[in-house]
């Protein structure tokens, strides 16, 4: 059977429909994709050149009298997109704005300081602007934040956080250890050590990996 | 902040004088790029985080000559120094930000103008602690000035610096007397004393008016990046001691000057520590003091404080370190080499305090980064016609070639001149310019600011592709060599591209360059017209010019597609590239 090879900007809801399974759960529950679900935790956050087990597909029997139009809607999985955005004082940004996708323009407020926006899974590039006050336009690509266990994973989550380690998916050592270890300087009372050091390899580099997924919500 | 900006929000690149007598400049780029966001199902609860960045938008600098000597007095040279702050905060206000930005229904106020935050260095001489309290209290003297706080600077004479050195007195009030004609052998107390404080402000902190100088001054709750919050004012006024230099010297020349009995050259040497930067911050930028991890200006002990956000290795940075010796005898950021004509010395992360790094590191003001310096022309080359600059148009490159790769927005300024942060020293960039009035007839009038940045006339820049030139080599090369072919390109001359040009037509080519330049019409790259090309290329008008001579290392940029990879000349004193005339083809 066919194995998908994951690429940059897709989640395993996008990679279902598109080989036409209405829930990815079809693909992650597949015991053939335990590794791949043991080692990634989130079907949303995968790493380009994960590999993906596609199952067949079962073959469903509708019926349907003649001379007459049927229609089938295959169901597409309903995705969020769900967002906290913070000010430079660390302050949540609450206010009404415009999130835009494929879909068109709508407007959003937060919840619990969260902004919910409804996606599709073939949905890439979102943007949430806000006119009133300060004006503000985030854009996003969806599906293309990596595992917090990758590097450019912890590149992506640091920048989010407003320190900024790099431009996307290149790793300047420098730059990616000063947000490293701003991120933890800031983190002292959790106990994180300033060391520059995220990988798994230390103590110290697991905490400060935990944290940062835990402080980025994903 | 992760916001596109229109490209008519983009300051203008501006920059004014440089050297020891200070600097101002602003941030040249604004630089947008995507935040990589997850997913979430309707079940879960994830959730991804998204935060503005602190963005330095300009910087100004008050250099050591406008502070007396080891003292914290600020003397009327400062006068330079405020004037430029004044016209950067006028140049780099954003028309459509709100004057109230927690306001949410506040209105956009056009000219809301950029936060500052003030930064005092010393020099390594000296202690730590003598040191910290001394940029404190420069820093607490610009401030004090700045926003018309007379009770600041009295604060200054009847408490001297604690270690002795810096107080102030007699000499003080001479000075001050001096500048605003008033007798500088009267003995000033009391309310004699504010009086003559508050006229030697009005008299130093101004700007150019439509009729002259007039007094300028901020407002403490409106035009800091704290606005005031704190008492102290956290956030708005720091000292940084000695721990961020710009430069350092190597462990043979600093113990050279200790060993010395006359420490006049050592002080020369490290003048360019002694400074007062002062950070403009976007229009709208605004933070919490107790978020804020510098010291207050009245810290008793600001080191403490500084070095609770020290790099891991942050003493090493800072210090004369022997491995210096072995490859140079100055260890600097990117100011110039050790002699007057040596190229600047290698780039070294020279700042212990790794939130300074960040704010600083890529600052025209604190040593300079390598920039890719385009200056646009419009085309074609006409013979005896001075160069004709795509000024003041608006642009957007992408850095690189990546779906997600970085894109600048901002304007070109007077003389066409472009530049941009190097994130690679090879790559290749789209470069989109605005060429709305371009083929308009000279005297017509551009129309204004329209359209997208999607609908301007893209170029295709290899950058770090193009060869040296060695205007030394002797060379009558017939047909001429790639690198004289892909200059000859940039500016105009010849058809199709440098590898491709065939023997006759680079003859033309050079023919055509060699009439335009009053030179012999040979044909051939000869030593003149080899000379002459590498001249005309790297030419930028004087008057504009960012950089501190020599402290500019570009690497080149060609803008022939498809020209073989080839390490740029970096750090070339003051190269920068001249792209050529865009619109010929």
């Amino acid at each position: 059977m066919p194995t998908h090879i994951v690429q940059q900007g897709e989640h395993l809801p996008g990679i279902a429909a598109q080989f036409g399974f209405s829930d990815h759960r079809t693909l992650w529950d597949h015991p053939n994709n335990s590794a791949l679900k043991n080692l990634r935790g989130n079907p949303n956050v995968l790493l380009p050149g994960d590999e993906v087990f596609i199952p067949e597909r079962e073959t469903r029997t509708e019926s349907a009298s003649t001379e007459q139009r049927t229609r089938f809607v295959a169901s597409a999985e309903a995705l969020k997109l769900r967002v906290k955005l913070l000010d430079l004082s660390d302050d949540p940004n609450d206010r009404t704005g415009k999130a835009t996708t494929s879909a068109g323009a709508a407007d959003v407020s937060p919840q619990n300081h969260i902004y919910e926006i409804d996606i599709q899974s073939t949905d890439t590039n979102v943007s949430l602007k806000f006119d009133s006050g300060s004006p503000l336009e985030v854009h996003m690509a969806v599906g293309s934040l990596d595992p917090v266990k990758s590097q450019t994973g912890q590149q992506e989550r640091l920048n989010n956080l407003g320190y900024f380690a790099g431009f996307s998916k290149k790793i300047d050592p420098q730059q990616f250890q000063w947000a490293v270890e701003e991120f933890q300087c800031d983190r002292k009372k959790q106990g994180l050590v300033v060391d520059g050091h995220i990988d798994e390899s230390t103590a110290n580099g697991k905490k400060t990996q935990k944290q940062l997924e835990k402080d980025h919500g994903v | 902040m992760s916001s596109r900006p229109n490209p008519e929000e983009v300051g203008q690149v501006i920059s004014l004088d440089l050297g020891k007598d200070g600097v101002a400049a602003s941030h040249p780029v604004e630089i947008d790029f995507p935040r990589f966001v997850a997913p979430s199902l309707s079940s879960d609860q994830t959730h991804n985080t998204i935060k503005e960045f602190l963005i330095v938008v300009g910087c100004i600098t008050v250099p050591d000559a406008h502070f007396k000597f080891d003292h914290s007095f600020v003397v009327p040279e400062a006068k330079a120094s405020m004037k430029r702050l004044a016209k950067m905060r006028d140049a780099l206000a954003d028309p459509d930000q709100p004057a109230n930005p927690s306001d949410p229904n506040s209105k956009p106020t056009p000219g809301a103008k950029p936060p500052l935050s003030l930064f005092g260095h010393a020099d390594p001489v000296g202690s730590d602690v003598y040191n910290s309290e001394l940029s404190q209290r420069r820093a607490r003297a610009i401030y004090g000035m700045l926003i018309r706080d007379v009770s600041e600077w009295e604060k200054l004479f009847d408490h001297p610096h604690s270690k002795g050195g810096d107080h102030w007195g007699h000499d003080e009030t001479a000075q001050m007397a001096t500048a605003t004609g008033d007798d500088p052998d009267k003995t000033f107390t009391g309310a004699a004393r504010k009086a003559l404080i508050a006229k030697y402000m009005d008299t130093v902190c101004v700007r150019d008016g439509p009729s002259g100088e007039v007094p300028f001054q901020l407002d403490p709750k409106e035009d800091f990046l704290a606005r005031g919050a704190h008492r102290d004012r956290k956030g708005d006024v720091q000292g940084c001691g000695e721990f961020n230099p710009t430069f350092v010297m190597s462990k043979k020349r600093s113990d050279a000057f200790d060993a010395a009995k006359d420490k006049e050259g050592r002080d020369d040497a490290n003048e360019v520590d002694r400074r007062v930067v002062g950070f403009l911050f976007k229009p709208g930028s605004r933070i919490k003091p107790e978020k804020w991890p510098c010291p207050t200006m009245r810290d008793p002990n600001p080191g403490v404080t500084c070095r609770g956000r020290f790099w891991s290795d942050g003493d090493q940075r800072r210090k004369a370190d022997l491995s210096f010796d072995k490859k140079f005898d100055t260890q600097v950021r990117l100011v110039p080499g050790p002699g007057p004509d040596d190229p600047p010395v290698q780039h070294t992360p020279t700042f212990a305090c790794r939130f300074y790094h960040g704010i600083a590191q890529n600052s025209p003001c604190e040593g300079v980064s390598k920039q890719w310096v385009l200056r646009i022309l419009r085309g074609p080359p006409i013979s005896g016609k001075a160069d004709r600059p795509f000024d003041n148009q608006r642009f957007a490159v992408t850095m690189g070639d990546a779906p997600d790769a970085p894109e600048i927005h901002g304007r070109t300024d007077d003389q066409g001149v472009i530049r941009l942060p190097v994130f690679d020293e090879e790559t290749t960039m789209l470069l989109k310019l605005d060429v709305g009035d371009a083929l308009q007839p000279p005297g017509v009038d551009p129309p204004k600011d329209q359209g997208d940045a999607k609908d301007f006339t893209p170029f295709t820049l290899l950058a770090g592709d193009l060869l040296p030139i060695d205007v030394e080599k002797p060379s009558d090369a017939d047909p001429a060599d790639l690198e004289v072919k892909q200059r000859l390109f940039n500016l105009g001359y010849g058809k199709g591209e440098p590898e491709e040009f065939d023997d006759q037509s680079t003859r033309v080519a050079v023919r055509a360059f060699q009439r335009n330049e009053k030179l012999d019409k040979t044909g051939v790259a000869d030593g003149p017209t080899r000379k002459k090309l590498a001249e005309v290329y790297q030419f930028i008008p004087p008057e504009d010019s960012t950089s501190s001579p020599g402290a500019s290392g570009s690497p080149g940029a060609s803008g022939s597609p498809g020209t073989s990879a080839s390490p740029p000349p970096a750090s070339s004193p003051g190269a920068s590239s001249t792209a050529g005339a865009p619109f010929r083809r």
